[in-house]
């Protein structure tokens, strides 16, 4: 057995455990409700851990590790911030409510919620366009950002990585559907703690221990321990909301509240978030430690490469290929996470209640299988070779979705005057503005769901001081009340 | 200067990151104790 041969077997071993999962839930899933939320009747370490999995991509680990090396321990932040607005305040603020309106009203995606909520099929409508265009493009960056970590840490060439990760993928999601994606993305959360520890506990022995690495970085230049450090005030502060506070607009992690199997279980689910969110501050603490052992400095584009070149120094081969399993899982949780969301999207809340089509329950899961397939592998085409103007678009997707939903869902489950015209115009000014402020190149270095949360927030507080009268009894309803 | 030699504000960076546990944790057992009552 010879090192390659093992990572070989390893890796069929792996692709075959994930495909066994998309059988073992195909056969599991016999309604809808199965199909794209599991029944409601995941427990809290799964749905905690697959939060997780979903909310890291391969970006965090290789991007994460890219800033720390650029602009030195100050980037912890991000990380903080991860856990703390991203991971345990998104939870607590947002779990249980999101969980008993759902069941309530009986919606089972963030669209179809929109729509009863108030009483707008046009909300609905609206928000489930702007998820399944830029929820595809947020994917392309994401497959991307897997194929680039192949092509890294393993020398495969990049379209091998696209279409060995995409398949895969496409595979356990058409068969198994939200069953698969929470079950793989809970080994793949495991995979992503462990191969990161590991690389954490080599880094530091690298560098001679945590205490003398610092003072070699304080050495090199104070801006690489302080805070904010190189980056400065605005920067920092502006990319840790956007990444933190951006999630409790993001449908991939907000379908795991409805998917949870009963409120108590938020208590636990809670907690298990929150340790295993913890794992965002290490990228950026090795990042940062890397610029301790790589020569000579990188610079430009090639800071991508401070993970991959750390792990060449500090890791055996084996070390290695646990940590590429890790990014690579990152990245495979993510794009599956995705990909189930889009497509219903579509079918639910597009074809069968915006457009008011009859849909069997065997035919609806038919068709969300097929879309999954046919915008899996339209993805997987982009990724191939993207056009410049896919690649501009593409970092436009956090912040137009994260402007959409962010307020209307958060005003819908905690404000009773949030009303009908204030949410669809909410929604429509904030994905605007994230677009065109993005499009014109941001201006003072603000990113566009800054702006865009913004004008959307201003939007829907001040519109629902008008007058509004929804059918007798709906807010009653809603809330639980009659 | 802060343990492991790091400058106060960035040392904060795991401060805040505690308290998120420490967050979580009371704010579960608050919540089985209301429950309860």
């Amino acid at each position: 057995m010879t090192l390659v041969n093992t990572c070989i077997l390893v890796l069929f071993l792996y692709v075959g455990m994930l495909m066994g999962i998309g059988i073992w839930s195909a056969r599991r899933s016999r309604t809808v409700e199965d199909f794209i939320i599991g029944g409601r009747t995941i427990g809290p370490w799964v749905t905690a851990l697959s939060f997780i999995a979903v909310y890291y991509s391969s970006v965090l680990i290789i991007g994460g590790g890219a800033f720390g090396y650029r602009f030195g321990m100050g980037t912890l932040w991000i990380g903080a911030i991860n856990v703390l607005v991203g991971s345990t305040l998104c939870w607590i603020v947002l779990g249980r409510r999101i969980r008993e309106f759902t069941e309530r009203m009986g919606v089972s995606t963030i669209s179809g919620f929109f729509a009863k909520r108030y009483n707008s099929p046009e909300a609905g409508i609206f928000s489930a366009a702007i998820i399944f265009l830029f929820l595809i493009l947020y994917n392309v960056s994401v497959v991307k950002g897997m194929a680039n970590s192949f092509e890294v840490l393993m020398g495969l060439p990049y379209w091998g990585g696209v279409l060995l990760s995409g398949f895969v993928i496409i595979f356990y999601v058409v068969l198994g559907g939200y069953m698969a994606v929470v079950w793989t993305s809970f080994i793949q959360a495991w995979v992503m703690i462990f191969s990161l520890l590991l690389l954490t506990f080599r880094t530091i022995h690298a560098v001679g221990g945590l205490s003398v690495g610092m003072e070699r970085l304080q050495q090199l230049g104070p801006g690489f321990v302080e805070t904010p450090g190189v980056w400065g005030w605005a920067g920092l502060i502006s990319f840790c909301l956007v990444v933190s506070l951006g999630v409790w607009g993001m449908p991939q992690l907000l379908i795991r509240f409805y998917s949870i199997k009963d409120t108590n279980t938020f208590r636990l689910g809670t907690v298990i978030v929150t340790v295993g969110a913890l794992i965002a501050l290490l990228p950026y603490l090795n990042g940062a430690l890397s610029r301790l052992l790589i020569e000579p400095e990188l610079t430009g584009k090639a800071v991508d490469l401070a993970i991959p070149k750390l792990a060449e120094l500090v890791l055996t081969p084996w070390g290695a290929a646990v940590l590429l399993a890790g990014v690579v899982a990152a990245g495979m949780s993510t794009f599956a996470g995705i990909l189930l969301i889009v497509s219903s999207s579509l079918v639910r809340d597009i074809y069968k209640n915006g457009l008011k089509k009859e849909l069997s329950n065997a035919q609806e899961i038919k068709a969300t299988r097929i879309v999954s397939l046919l915008v899996g592998l339209i993805s997987l085409a982009i990724a191939l070779r993207p056009p410049a103007l896919i690649l501009v678009l593409t970092g436009f997707a956090w912040a137009v979705i994260a402007s959409t939903n962010l307020w209307p869902l958060l005003f819908g489950i905690y404000w009773k005057r949030a009303s009908r015209p204030a949410a669809f115009a909410s929604m429509v000014a904030g994905a605007l503005t994230a677009l065109i402020w993005t499009w014109a190149g941001k201006p003072w270095g603000i990113h566009g769901f800054i702006t865009g949360g913004v004008v959307s927030l201003v939007v829907i507080v001040a519109l629902s001081f008008i007058p509004w009268s929804p059918p007798e009894g709906h807010i009653e309803r809603i809330w639980g009340e009659e | 200067m802060c343990p492991f030699n790091f400058p106060w504000l960035t040392f904060l960076a795991f401060v805040v990151t505690a308290a998120s546990v420490v967050l979580a944790v009371v704010w579960a057992i608050l919540d089985r104790r209301r429950e309860k009552q």
